[in-house]
């Protein structure tokens, strides 16, 4: 294709405007802001397309003065001629008219594609436009970043693929720096996110073992606490009891009191054995009752046997005497009947007497008075005897008959007062009186010699009577007074008469006797087994006799009422508090107080127990509840999700990046022994002739100058980097030609090239033309001189 | 006599692959392993079951925590007080030594490495042994079915079984089982249900909650109840959570408008007939070629977030699609501007593991990320759309002013 004119209607700038390019070399001159851009982006929209899309970074050109947009470009291809008219922006109208037929094709379109073949229009400026842009990014570029530009330069659109490459690679590089440790980028940040989550799930898993003892410590907190509650409930039961105790306590010491009196008192005599003894005591009472019944029995028998003998002698001595006692007690009373008879005559003689002298009369003395004092001194004697008998030393018959002297003493000097008294009394001489004188001295005679006599009797009588007291005889009144001698032998008579009975009755009760007498001896054996048993028993209790026995029996009786009262006390009592109570060594009250200390401080052991357990709850609780696992598991499984789909979006920028890269090297590749050739010539033409070869090894550039000096890129100054550069793009150019012929559009960058290079420049570009149809838009005046007025359009 | 047979809980097993799930729905999500397993037990003591047997990978040693624990204990806790025993084996997942001695509580039975039988006797006075063992370690080569002891004169026998016929899991055979004349066996370890024999039933509850799309449709356990001398199992569902796969075709479509018109109604129709919160995974059909942004759209995730957010506006929570995948015919397209050698021969260089690896993954160590790349799926679908990406650039329809 080569463009021959280009007529705009309106574009930019440019309004109304027309330009022929009759030479293949055409250069379009102007300075800066002559429309040079704007004409080339004219081209290219007229043969691509004008800009479709709008906005502030796209320059649409919309024309400055009111023209249509638009205009119409002349060319020859495959030797046809075609005008292509384009009309308006959006809504654009094309008209493609063949001027060797002045067809104008209906449906333009395919028409158009089938003349631009596959290239499009970034193709177009990747492969046909160099511009100035594209220099100076060259310049910017390191010496390996050139080298793989240089190496991908043989593919189509390589700038721009690399462009686009480079985009993706960029949008990447936001996204994910896989070295780098800062989580700036948000996929590095969600991988630290994730790795911190994975770090604290770690940390989470880690609380297992402190959960596992955790979990321990609560049981055991709750098994000290179960503890401490049922010691407290023990400690207050004891307490219960020990209260009960105290309460108890008293009766207790009392109980032990009598308990320890009866441990002291050992029981001696069992029941048995008592009840054995009794059995025994009441044999012996009874065989004791019985046996003094026998024996009186058998003793009354044998009084008048054992007496009897003794008896009976006095009895044989006494009975044949006693009719003549009997008698002389007879005589006794007779001759005292006969005093008495005497006494009264004689009294009443000396009333008589008495009578007939009484005024004159002496007072005389009366008989009784006489024998009063006749007693009196008879009584004496006696007693004189008596006493003589009594207390003398002397034997019996010495004494007895001192005494029967003194006793007469005593009697006759008592006789001799009262006759002379009585003498006294006679005196009394009167007329009358000799009579009555008489009659008394009669009557007084009788009488004394009456008393003589009786006073003989109751001498024999009195010593009857010593013999009889001398006898000794039971119911027999002892006497020495005459007067009891009746009486006396009135009893001694009943006495032998009771003997007599008894003598006949004994007689009768032998043979019973002998009976009587073999069962008292039985009796007397009983009695003696008992009491031998008795002895038994009492030896068997370690007791001496009966009365210890029975006071042993007396305290244990006292005992067995302790006891009884002992086991009174002791059913207020249980065992166990028994127990307890004798167990105690400490009073109850200093256990209670003890206790209630126990059970205070139990009470505060407790109360901290519980308010540990309730932290180390709140402590298990935070373990299980600080960040579940399950939550966290969750976030690393959705960061994972979220990370691998981000880092796929990263994969698939990066990949395309990638894949551009490797598709322009590949499609660079095939072209690049025919692009190198050509650089080599257009790179040798550009330095004159200093390089002579560019060499390609393994994907490296080195360049190899005239004197055959390797050199490698890094080692090219700016200037002929840029150099190799356009040599490559034009020599990449020159062979895609041989697919599609297209004008070469070079915009001036070679803003370093000095006055030289750039000559050698223009000729390049002049010997390019002759293959090809090269446009060059240039400011640099050089071109003025360099180029043909034919060739050149000044702006 | 009732029992539960359930297997694979995973408690606390994170989902995978879940996509921009919003919080208040991944609260359910994540709690899903757990309210599945209270449903369990809220079924067990609303039936008042004998006993609950969980053959195996309860929880994950790898994902054994406090919480799973404490959670445990507090769950076998509730059906301790209706005296409902627990019969636990560990399986591959959650073997453990130091959880050995752990205290599940007092109706809980652990069993050892060892086969071992248990006795119990029903509320209705049926005497059953339950025979079992859990793994020491990962991988059980040995057939542990050979140690299992024949029926014993009880009125049920049931064999625990954590394992799969072929593999290193206790290897077993359906004969093997037979052969014991137990009445019911309990399998764990596949996550799929299934039913592998009738006489007696030999059973894989499956797991009890899906956690990714591939453990798809309704998830839950087995109710054993016995009718005469049989024991009969019924499934009864109890996942929280779904997951499963819709296939949606679609006639060819324009602009981005008309899929989503087109998608909406069919979403909302299907999220109607569950009840569950539904993961989805649409399959979508295209019977032509998708235009560049549509698919590429498709396959970024962005058109999944305006059908979720269309879903959330017309009330509709209980549906929400985690991805999505495209079939369409094959395009075919060759990449403009450069010659289809050249970008073929690159991609074969570009898309190899290899550069995969150096370009992305190298100072990332993370398995998750080198496995997961080292898929030919993941790999294929990275080529795929960097050449929508490519194509974008170069028909540059980003906007279009008309």
């Amino acid at each position: 294709m080569k463009i021959e004119a280009i007529k705009i209607y309106g574009f930019g700038k440019w309004v109304n405007q027309e330009f022929t390019l009759p030479e293949m070399m055409t250069v379009f001159y102007g300075e800066n802001e002559a429309g040079k851009s704007t004409l080339m982006a004219f081209i290219n929209g007229m043969l691509f397309g004008f800009a479709s899309k709008k906005s502030k970074f796209i320059n649409t050109y919309e024309p400055k003065q009111q023209a249509v947009y638009g205009g119409e470009i002349q060319f020859l291809h495959h030797n046809k001629k075609y005008r292509l008219i384009r009309r308006y922006r959006t809504n654009s109208e094309i008209e493609l008219i063949n001027l060797q037929t002045n067809e104008n094709y209906p449906n333009p379109q395919p028409i158009l594609d089938d003349i631009l073949g596959p290239i499009t229009s970034e193709t177009f400026q990747q492969i046909y436009a160099i511009n100035a842009d594209e220099l100076a990014e060259v310049r910017s570029l390191t010496p390996n970043e050139l080298e793989q530009r240089l190496l991908k330069i043989g593919a189509v659109g390589a700038i721009g693929w690399l462009q686009v490459a480079d985009k993706f690679e960029k949008e990447a590089q936001v996204l994910f720096a896989a070295n780098s440790k800062n989580g700036k980028r948000p996929l590095n940040g969600l991988l630290n996110e994730y790795r911190r989550t994975v770090d604290n799930q770690l940390e989470i898993q880690r609380q297992l073992p402190t959960y596992f003892a955790s979990l321990e410590s609560l049981q055991s907190q709750h098994v000290a606490i179960d503890n401490l509650k049922a010691e407290i409930k023990k400690r207050q039961a004891t307490l219960v009891e020990l209260n009960e105790l105290a309460r108890l306590e008293p009766l207790y010491q009392q109980m032990r009191k009598l308990e320890r009196k009866q441990a002291q008192q050992v029981q001696q005599i069992n029941e048995e054995t008592k009840v054995r003894f009794e059995q025994l005591q009441f044999q012996k009472t009874n065989l004791i009752e019985e046996i003094t019944h026998l024996e009186q029995e058998m003793h009354t028998s044998d009084i008048s046997s054992v007496y009897g003998q003794e008896f009976e002698q006095q009895v044989t001595k006494l009975q044949p005497r006693l009719g003549m006692l009997m008698e002389m007690a007879a005589n006794y009373r007779a001759m005292e009947q006969q005093v008495n008879q005497l006494s009264g005559q004689y009294q009443t003689a000396l009333n008589k007497f008495n009578e007939l002298n009484s005024a004159s009369q002496l007072q005389r003395v009366t008989p009784p008075t006489k024998q009063n004092k006749s007693v009196k001194w008879t009584i004496g004697a006696i007693v004189a005897g008596i006493v003589i008998l009594l207390f003398l030393p002397f034997t019996i018959i010495i004494k007895f008959i001192i005494a029967i002297i003194v006793m007469a003493i005593i009697w006759i000097i008592g006789q001799q007062t009262s006759s002379i008294e009585i003498t006294n009394d006679e005196k009394i001489p009167m007329a009358n009186i000799q009579v009555a004188q008489s009659q008394l001295l009669q009557v007084q005679q009788q009488l004394q010699a009456s008393q003589q006599q009786l006073q003989k009797l109751v001498q024999a009588i009195n010593r009857e009577q010593q013999g009889i007291n001398n006898l000794k005889l039971e119911n027999v009144q002892n006497s020495v007074i005459a007067s009891d001698f009746p009486r006396q032998l009135q009893q001694i008579n009943q006495l032998l008469n009771e003997y007599m009975a008894e003598q006949q009755a004994n007689a009768l009760g032998k043979a019973d006797q002998v009976y009587q007498e073999q069962y008292y001896k039985q009796r007397q054996q009983q009695l003696a087994n008992v009491r031998r048993e008795m002895q038994t028993v009492l030896n068997s209790v370690g007791l001496i006799d009966e009365s210890e026995f029975h006071l042993q029996l007396v305290k244990q009786n006292v005992d067995a009422q302790q006891n009884q009262e002992l086991r009174a006390m002791q059913k207020q009592f249980t065992e166990l508090q028994i127990k307890r109570l004798a167990s105690l060594t400490t009073p109850v009250t200093d256990l209670i107080a003890s206790t209630n200390m126990q059970l205070t401080q139990d009470k505060v052991q407790m109360e901290a127990l519980e308010s540990q357990l309730k932290t180390s709850q709140i402590q298990h609780l935070k373990v299980v509840s600080n960040g579940t696992l399950n939550e966290v598991e969750q976030q690393v499984a959705n960061l994972q999700h979220d990370f691998l789909s981000g880092l796929e979006d990263f994969m698939v920028k990066q990949l395309t990046s990638q894949w551009i890269n490797e598709a322009l090297k590949q499609s660079s590749q095939q072209r690049m022994p025919q692009i190198i050739l050509l650089a080599t010539k257009y790179f040798q033409m550009l330095t004159g002739g200093h390089f002579v070869a560019i060499k390609m090894e393994s994907n490296m550039i080195s360049l190899v100058t005239s004197t055959e000096e390797n050199f490698t890129l890094a080692e090219l100054s700016k200037g002929t980097s840029e150099q190799l550069y356009v040599a490559f793009r034009i020599a990449f150019a020159q062979v895609l030609a041989d697919l599609i012929e297209f004008p070469i559009i070079i915009d001036d960058g070679f803003v370093n090239f000095d006055a030289q290079r750039l000559e050698r420049m223009h000729g390049l570009m002049l010997d390019l033309s002759t293959k090809q149809q090269v446009i060059y838009f240039t400011s640099n005046p050089t071109v003025l001189t360099d180029f043909t007025e034919l060739q050149i359009v000044t702006l | 006599m009732k029992f539960i047979h359930t297997a694979d809980v995973h408690l606390g097993h994170p989902f995978t692959g879940l996509n921009n799930v919003p919080n208040n729905l991944m609260q359910q999500v994540e709690q899903a392993t757990f309210t599945s397993f209270i449903k369990l037990i809220d079924f067990a003591l609303a039936n008042a079951v004998d006993f609950v047997v969980i053959t195996g990978d309860l929880f994950d040693t790898q994902h054994q925590s406090v919480q799973v624990l404490d959670f445990l204990v507090a769950q076998f806790k509730r059906l301790a007080i209706q005296d409902i025993m627990v019969y636990l084996s560990f399986g591959n997942h959650d073997f453990n030594q130091t959880i050995a001695e752990f205290d599940f509580g007092s109706n809980v039975t652990l069993f050892s490495g060892d086969v071992t039988v248990k006795h119990q006797t029903t509320q209705h006075g049926e005497s059953v042994n339950i025979v079992g063992f859990s793994y020491q370690q990962q991988h059980v080569k040995a057939k542990v079915i050979d140690q299992f002891p024949m029926k014993e004169t009880v009125d049920f026998q049931i064999g625990m079984y954590h394992g799969a016929i072929d593999g290193p899991y206790a290897p077993f055979s359906i004969t093997d089982m037979r052969a014991k004349h137990y009445d019911y066996w309990a399998l764990g370890h596949i996550h799929k249900r299934q039913v592998l024999a009738q006489q007696p039933y030999i059973i894989y509850p499956g797991n009890l909650q899906g956690q990714n799309i591939k453990e798809s449709g309704m998830k839950g356990f087995y109710l054993v109840t016995n009718q005469g001398d049989r024991l009969i199992p019924e499934f009864i569902p109890g996942a929280n959570v779904i997951w499963e796969t819709l296939t949606l075709e679609i006639p060819a479509v324009a602009t981005q408008n008309d899929l989503l018109k087109l998608l909406l109604p069919k979403l909302e129709k299907f999220a109607t007939e569950h009840q569950e919160l539904v993961m989805t995974r649409i399959d979508l059909v295209s019977q032509f070629a998708l235009p560049n942004l549509l698919e590429l759209r498709l396959l970024d995730g962005a058109t999944v977030n305006q059908l979720n957010q269309e879903l959330r506006v017309n009330g509709i929570n209980q549906l929400w699609i985690n991805d999505l995948t495209l079939r369409q015919p094959e395009q075919n397209q060759a990449l403009a501007g450069l010659d289809s050698q050249a970008w073929d021969a690159a991609a074969k260089i570009v898309f190899a593991p290899t550069n995969i690896h150096n370009t992305g993954l190298k100072n990332v160590p993370e398995a998750f990320v080198t496995s997961h790349f080292d898929q030919v799926e993941v790999q294929s679908q990275l080529q795929h759309r960097a050449k929508l990406l490519l194509e974008l650039y170069l028909s540059e329809d980003i906007v279009d002013e008309n």
